[in-house]
């Protein structure tokens, strides 16, 4: 794959980016890892929901047993709440304390103000010890009326309906802050009758907004279900009826009053706690039954990671990065944790409601806080004729393998994650550096050979033994026989000059001797042609000389400040004077145009440029002299009318012995002018260019040398 | 007066041959020789009036080191170096007991006499300790004998060989004006046309222009520090202006 993907890349791309794209393939091992590691979890998540599920269901077909029946789970199958109007549960939340009944609810622990459940105005709180109910009362009542045992009336008073008795409990006092004991009623105008209960008792206690009762009453006498109502009495016109407020819909009017819609009671039965506890004892989980309504009948224990939920604690573990991040990744499913009941004392739970319907089921939830995960099971408990549901069992239970296999996962994916990093880092830098060496080695490669054919030898990273060392030798070898290929083409032009110079000279002087004796007409035509060629020879000579000249003494030249514009306008003057044929057009708009260099040498090289314009220019014709600043260089343009340049040339123009238009005299363009301009300009660190007029109509020639201030 | 004896060593004999026809064509008395040691067995007894030396001389003493031997034995003897190469010039002429005259190989046989005639008559003169005043030109710290040649700067003689000595002395001759490269290089030196009419030209190579104006500061300056009559005008030459 990954030559595949080295091929795709191409050879457009740099090093660099190739080693780098190479190194994150690296990537591939953590991505590898986690994929790993998921399939891993999951294969521990079926384990643990496996062996969850078969508690769960033991534990239900357990609670199918009879002997629970006693202990508070309800025998029957129950109608579900929903599908028949008016008929509601009570739910006592077990109190862990006894409560003081004194009228006041500030001593129930925990507090669950959480259960407050609203009827109209008025509101009730349920509560449970080991043996019995506690309800307490906050009536809104703008007037309260009391008792009157005198006169014989009724007071304001609270009602029950307790299940196991089947008897109507009334509260009511005849002073605004009282212990009462209560009697018990009959339906219709419920008036206490004369019989007491002398194990329940209640205490009234006036309030801001009326007053409150908070009573007690042996959860023996209540049973399955529980019916509470608040009755007013008019305070003036006392003929008129009592208001009754009918807690939770069942109110009787009559004493035909339909049992069935007695409101449920539930809570968590003592005995049926002390049943399952020795039963189904275990650690770190929290085991709980509910009836067929999800009404909590048993709730015992807490998985160790969710108990600060519970309690409602702030999480106090500090959660690092890597763990969010993997807890990210892996519980992407995962619902958040919650409490389940809704309202309190009812599990609510979508996924475990399923179990209620009869089918076992699973749910994972995560915390918020943090990636660890917790199960739940749900199993239905079958009622004892078989036919329906009378509950379910919850399990919920803290995975410390999950746990602990998130840490791993933290580790091993952090682990894998440094490396891959740390070996692409190593990629990137190494190919950087490479790529570097390369780079080093290409830019000496193009450099090592200076415009005058020195050859520099020292190439980078000869000394490396690797393949890179290997080129950079490889271009050693080739630069050296380059130099001496250039060595021989440098001496070769000066002994050229040298040695044309003997043969030359006897031609000369048996020129010159010849002239001096008598020749006829003839003789003497073919001795003016003889010299001519002679002389063409030697002014070829005097062009390379001057060329070795330039090259030999060009080093030592000083440099001083010169003022390029002066320079160039005497100059002009000059060439006007001698190229009187020529129209000089000179354009600069600077006031001052001053560079570091050789005045001599500027003025020679202005000859060259000048002498090329007009050998190549026809009689006549503009030749544009143009100084301007271009950034930090001077731009010397010189231009003029005649043969365009070819295109293929055009680099090759400024090297020695090149030459590459038909110029206005025959023969004499050996290249050597446009070469010594070459030679100069390197000397003074400018650039030199030529290019055709944009209208092809001739060639300009650009010289940019660095601007000094004077 | 018996004919003057202008002795040439070269190795090259077609050269060689040709430089003894021209110069006896002139009148003078010449020989050929291949070597330098050759010449130097001939000049053991008496010296010629003038000597013409090809530098490169193959095998064997060299020109210049014949050069220095000559001198050594004689102060006065006029000596011409034959050059292949410019660049020879400035090898040299740097020496500091030089020859009197350096041309390049390609110089004209009658540049080449109109030298030896001004060198061998610079010796007749040298033997007249009669300075001709008429023949010297004065500009200002600079006095030039066009005869001896020979030229002083504020009073201190000046080593000059014959092409740097015309050179100041076209400048000298019209102080203040400038001379392109093409006039030193081709420019007649009419020293003094009483006595000779006929042109002499410097001639240079024109790439040895600068070189020779150089090496004429460089001999002012070795006299005289702050020396600085022979200015560049740009684009125009060179000029003299003292004072």
């Amino acid at each position: 794959m990954a030559v595949g993907i080295a091929g795709c890349l191409g050879n457009h791309m740099s090093l660099r980016f190739k080693f780098s794209f190479g190194g994150l393939l690296v990537l591939i091992i953590p991505w590898i890892n986690y994929l790993y590691i998921q399939q891993m979890e999951s294969i521990l998540r079926g384990g643990l929901e496996h062996s969850a599920l078969a508690e769960v269901t033991r534990i239900a077909q357990e609670l199918a047993n009879p002997e629970f029946s006693l202990a508070g789970l309800p025998t029957e199958t129950q109608v579900p709440e929903d599908s028949e109007s008016g008929r509601q549960t009570i739910y006592a939340h077990p109190l862990s304390s006894t409560p003081a009944i004194d009228g006041r609810r500030d001593d129930w622990v925990p507090d669950i103000n959480f259960g407050t459940t609203l009827v109209e105005k008025h509101q009730y709180w349920a509560g449970t010890t080991n043996r019995n109910l506690y309800l307490f009362f906050d009536v809104v009542d703008t007037q309260q009326v009391f008792e009157d045992p005198q006169a014989g009336t009724s007071g304001d008073r609270v009602v029950l309906h307790l299940g196991a008795r089947n008897r109507f409990l009334v509260f009511s006092t005849s002073t605004a802050e009282s212990l009462v004991i209560p009697h018990y009623t009959a339906p219709g105008n419920f008036s206490p009758i004369d019989e007491y209960r002398q194990d329940s008792h209640g205490y009234f206690r006036q309030t801001q907004k009326g007053y409150s009762l908070e009573l007690q009453v042996p959860l023996a006498q209540v049973g399955e279900t529980l019916g509470l109502s608040v009755i007013e009495v008019d305070p003036e016109p006392k003929s008129t009826p009592d208001m009754k407020y009918d807690l939770l819909g069942w109110f009787p009017d009559t004493a035909e009053f339909k049992k069935k819609n007695i409101p449920r009671f539930r809570h968590q039965p003592a005995d049926l706690y002390d049943l399952a506890t020795n039963r189904f004892r275990g650690t770190d989980r929290r085991l709980r039954f509910v009836d067929s309504n999800g009404w909590i009948s048993f709730d015992e224990g807490q998985p160790a990671i969710i108990a600060d939920i519970i309690s409602g604690e702030p999480p106090i573990d500090v959660t690092t990065l890597p763990e969010l991040v993997v807890g990210w990744i892996l519980r992407r499913g995962d619902s958040s944790y919650r409490n389940m009941e809704d309202p309190p004392g009812r599990i609510a739970d979508e996924a475990l409601r399923e179990a209620l319907e009869g089918q076992e089921s699973v749910a994972w939830y995560r915390r918020e806080t943090n990636s660890s995960a917790t199960l739940a099971a749900a199993a239905p408990i079958y009622a004892t004729d078989g036919m329906g549901i009378r509950g379910a069992v919850i399990l919920e239970q803290g995975s410390e393998y999950l746990t602990l296999a998130d840490a791993e996962l933290v580790r091993f994916m952090g682990l894998t994650l440094l490396t891959s990093l740390i070996i692409v880092v190593f990629l990137a830098s190494y190919s950087a550096r490479l790529a570097g060496r390369i780079r080093r080695l290409a830019g000496t490669a193009e450099t090592v050979l200076s415009p005058e054919g020195e050859i520099a030898f020292d190439m980078p990273g000869r000394k490396a033994h690797d393949e890179i060392g290997g080129l950079a030798r490889s271009f050693t070898t080739v630069l050296e026989s380059l130099h001496g290929y250039t060595e021989y083409l440098r001496t070769l032009k000066r002994t050229l000059v040298h040695e044309l110079r003997t043969p030359l000279s006897k031609i000369f002087t048996s020129l010159e001797n010849l002239e001096h004796e008598p020749a006829s007409d003839l003789q003497l035509r073919y001795l003016k042609r003889l010299r001519r060629g002679t002389e063409h020879l030697e002014n070829i000579l005097n062009r390379m000389a001057e060329a070795n000249q330039v090259e030999r003494t060009i080093e030592d030249e000083p440099k001083e400040v010169v003022n390029l514009k002066q320079l160039l306008e005497v100059a002009i003057r000059t060439y006007r004077d001698i190229h009187a044929d020529r129209v000089f057009e000179w354009q600069c708009t600077l006031s001052s145009a001053t560079i570091l260099g050789s005045p001599d040498l500027m003025i020679q090289m202005l000859d060259k440029l000048v002498n090329n314009a007009v050998d190549f220019s026809p009689p006549g014709s503009k030749i544009g002299v143009e100084l301007e600043r271009i950034g930090k260089e001077l731009c010397i343009s010189i231009s003029n009318r005649g043969p365009v340049l070819p295109q293929t040339m055009r680099d090759k123009l400024f090297d020695s012995l090149v030459s590459v238009r038909e110029g206005n005299r025959e023969g004499e363009h050996l290249g050597l002018g446009l070469y010594i301009v070459g030679l100069i300009v390197e000397f003074h660190e400018g650039r030199r260019w030529a290019d055709n007029l944009p209208d092809g109509n001739g060639v300009i020639f650009k010289i940019y040398l660095p601007v000094t201030s004077s | 007066m018996p004919r003057k004896f202008v002795a040439i060593v070269e190795d090259q004999t077609d050269v060689q041959n040709n430089y003894v026809d021209a110069l006896r064509r002139e009148g003078y008395r010449a020989r050929g020789y291949d070597s330098g040691e050759k010449a130097l067995e001939a000049f053991q007894n008496k010296l010629p009036d003038l000597v013409i030396i090809d530098i490169n001389l193959g095998e064997g003493i060299d020109g210049l080191d014949l050069c220095a031997e000559l001198r050594s034995r004689s102060e006065t003897l006029p000596i011409m170096i034959l050059t292949a190469k410019d660049g020879e010039i400035n090898q040299a002429a740097g020496l500091t007991r030089g020859a009197d005259d350096y041309i390049t190989k390609s110089t004209s046989l009658d540049l080449i006499m109109i030298r030896i005639r001004v060198l061998l008559r610079r010796t007749e003169a040298l033997k007249n300790p009669r300075v001709d005043q008429e023949r010297v030109l004065n500009e200002g710290s600079l006095k030039l004998d066009l005869v001896r040649i020979e030229a002083e700067w504020k009073e201190v003689p000046v080593e000059l060989n014959l092409t740097e000595f015309w050179i100041v002395q076209l400048l000298a001759s019209q102080p203040g004006r400038p001379f392109s490269r093409s006039e030193l290089m081709n420019a007649p030196v009419n020293a003094d046309p009483r006595w000779d009419n006929r042109d002499r030209n410097i001639v240079l190579e024109n790439a040895s222009v600068t070189q020779q104006i150089k090496r004429v500061r460089a001999r002012f300056i070795a006299v005289d520090q702050d020396f600085d009559a022979i200015q560049t005008v740009y684009g125009r030459g060179y000029r003299w202006m003292s004072g």
